[in-house]
């Protein structure tokens, strides 16, 4: 790992750094976020965390508590955020743009396909938190930015019998905004997302990264480019690691802070504790042939 | 008495992953489901069954997988190495372990592409089809050591469809909805030789309960023999679509020809250059487009193969498995399509 990383040193315990580090970027299973994030702003040292923050909006507030005390910077890789595209669509909405928004729909599904190298992700070992606590704490996040709040659950249904779940669908509503959320790891969906206003729709793909659609109530769809400094979604992966060192360096504040996160946090938390088993009858077949 | 413990190989994929769901829910706790990759685990991990990383190739893997493990469901195909190799390992392994049953899934590609009727004892036919080979070198793994006293059974399914299956469910379903139909009547008057997923898992079961099976080979089929036009048919009704309209011969076989090339160019620059076509893609609009047009036109033409396969007038007998397994299809044609479109829709396939 030293070697393949042009890395000083490499150690089996992240305990093992502790005193010697300045700021860690923590990519554990999400399970482990909270222990470990807790334990090194505990000790001084800034924290870039993967997203999910943590499991729950408790454990969440604890950290930012934490930080705040030890007076450490606390980032989380929602780096959705910093799309040019989501930040547009964040102005459309707080400025007024769209008038008042009346329906917010989005959608992400994709086969499972991430290298994984172990099975921390599935069944028992993700603590039954599949795909709605993955692809969905990136669009949560957003869509809580976005509305400037945690909206309320109308429903929320996934596929899950005791594991993982991989199909989830939700439904909320926020003030005058009713909207759904579909994601998925077994199949392909739209993958984009579309927010009707009285007086425009803003509308995208999940990957339109420096593209957002505007269609007015009487008018053409018209498409704007964003300007931005990347040249592929994956530089503002770089954006937000240069952010992290000025972090530590106490030169600036996180791009996306552990209290920004909180709502999406609450919300998936909340998701998960009124669960309901969606509708799927060719899985209940099972019964026929048990017979 | 030792607790039933069951591995199934191959758990990630469309057939090993309706066997872990069933034998799951008719005795939690029972099931070892055996992934090569994790990436594959998303659909079996909806259950809180035991998931084990399992690469057949691997004698060291198998024997891990197979630790407290009294009966072997083998799902797991690939190339040549995974299915012939992998078989032979599977088998040394789980006699090692001294299992009580190993279930075998084999095709009926075995028996090639001859017309008639089909049973158990018609001969192998190797032909060109490189996977039809390699299956039949695994049978005659399994008859070497079930000769060497492995209580083993072999299962020959036809056309498996139903949800998550691609080939014959999404693809189909996909075709059938971007409203270009390509397949005339007179190239799919052949038998297409259907059956439900949960009949295939049904007999499985079968074959894990019944010990006068042993030994055996059963072809697994549906109950109906519908033409592949029959089906396309149903399916397309299924989805509420037009009726189908008309295909020309000619301009058929033309777009086949025409199409061939491309599909095949289309298949070596992914296979190459996919990261880098990724970043192309994510760059240009224009690119993207022309990408997603491609990928629609070649799903969207059929293959010269493809017409061969939809003429052929072959009928695999389910007798035997009647007999000497008491099985007996459940699902009709119609109920298959039915669950199959419920769950298409679902999974926004279509």
């Amino acid at each position: 790992m030293s070697r393949k990383f042009s890395a000083a040193r490499a150690v089996a315990r992240y305990q093992d750094v502790v005193g010697d580090v300045d700021g860690a970027i923590v990519a554990v299973p999400p399970s482990l976020h909270y222990p470990v994030t807790m334990d090194l702003i505990s000790a001084n040292v800034h924290v870039l965390c993967e997203k999910p923050l943590s499991e729950n909006g408790g454990q969440a507030r604890e950290l930012v508590a934490k930080a705040r005390e030890k007076n450490v910077g606390l980032g989380v890789n929602n780096y959705r955020r910093l799309y040019p595209s989501s930040i547009r669509v964040r102005d459309l909405i707080a400025g007024g743009e769209l008038g008042t928004v009346r329906h917010l729909e989005y959608s992400w599904g994709e086969r499972f396909d991430w290298p994984t190298a172990s099975g921390a992700y599935f069944g028992a070992a993700a603590g039954g938190r599949g795909v709605l606590a993955d692809k969905g704490s990136h669009l949560l996040d957003l869509i809580c930015w976005w509305l400037g709040g945690k909206p309320e659950i109308v429903s929320y249904e996934d596929d899950s019998m005791g594991g993982t779940e991989a199909v989830a669908t939700l439904q909320f509503r926020m003030n005058d905004c009713e909207g759904v959320l579909r994601l998925s790891w077994l199949s392909r969906y739209p993958n984009s997302f579309r927010i009707k206003g009285d007086r425009a729709t803003a509308s995208g793909g999940l990957f339109d990264w420096n593209t957002v659609d505007i269609t007015p109530v009487s008018g053409r769809k018209q498409t704007l480019r964003l300007p931005s400094s990347a040249k592929i979604p994956q530089d503002l992966g770089a954006t937000l690691l240069d952010n992290f060192l000025d972090v530590v360096r106490g030169r600036a504040e996180p791009l996306v802070s552990g209290s920004d996160v909180l709502p999406s946090i609450e919300l998936i938390d909340e998701c998960y504790s009124r669960r309901k088993r969606m509708a799927m009858p060719w899985y209940d077949a099972w019964r026929r042939v048990a017979s | 008495m030792t607790r039933e413990r069951i591995l199934v190989t191959g758990a990630g994929g469309f057939v090993g992953g309706r066997i872990v769901e069933v034998l799951h829910e008719l005795n939690p706790g029972s099931v070892r489901a055996g992934v090569r990759r994790w990436s594959s685990a998303a659909r079996i991990g909806r259950t809180p069954v035991e998931i084990v990383q399992c690469d057949v190739t691997s004698a060291d893997s198998v024997r891990a997988a197979l630790k407290d493990v009294t009966a072997v469901v083998h799902c797991a195909h690939g190339d040549t190495t995974t299915n012939v190799e992998g078989t032979r390992v599977v088998l040394e392994e789980a006699e090692r372990a001294g299992v009580r049953r190993v279930v075998h899934l084999s095709t009926v590609a075995v028996h090639g592409r001859v017309e008639g009727t089909i049973n158990e004892s018609s001969p192998f036919v190797p032909g060109s089809d490189g996977y039809a080979r390699s299956k039949i070198q695994t049978e005659e793994i399994c008859a070497e050591y079930g000769r060497r006293g492995l209580p083993i059974i072999v299962l020959r399914p036809t056309i498996v469809y139903g949800p998550y299956g691609d080939l014959w469910t999404v693809e189909f379903a996909q075709r059938l909805s971007a409203g270009e139909w390509f397949l005339p009547a007179r190239y799919t008057q052949g038998i297409c030789n259907l059956v439900y997923v949960d009949d295939l898992v049904r007999a499985v079961i079968l074959s894990l309960r019944n010990e006068s099976a042993i030994g055996e080979t059963f072809i697994i089929n549906g109950g109906e023999r519908p033409t592949w036009n029959q089906y396309f048919e149903a399916l397309n009704d299924a989805l509420g679509l037009p009726p189908l309209r008309p295909a020309s011969p000619l301009r058929s076989r033309l777009k086949a020809g025409v199409m061939m090339p491309v599909r095949k160019t289309a298949k070596l620059i992914l296979k190459k250059f996919q990261p880098l076509v990724l970043r192309i893609y994510q760059r240009s609009s224009l690119a993207k487009a022309v990408m997603r047009r491609a990928e629609t036109a070649i799903r969207n033409s059929p293959t010269n193969a493809e017409f061969e396969l939809y003429s052929l007038r072959i009928s695999y007998s389910g007798e035997h498995a009647r007999e000497g397994l008491g099985f007996e299809p459940l699902f009709s044609m119609h109920d298959g399509i039915e669950l199959s479109v419920a769950w298409l829709r679902d999974y926004q396939y279509v």
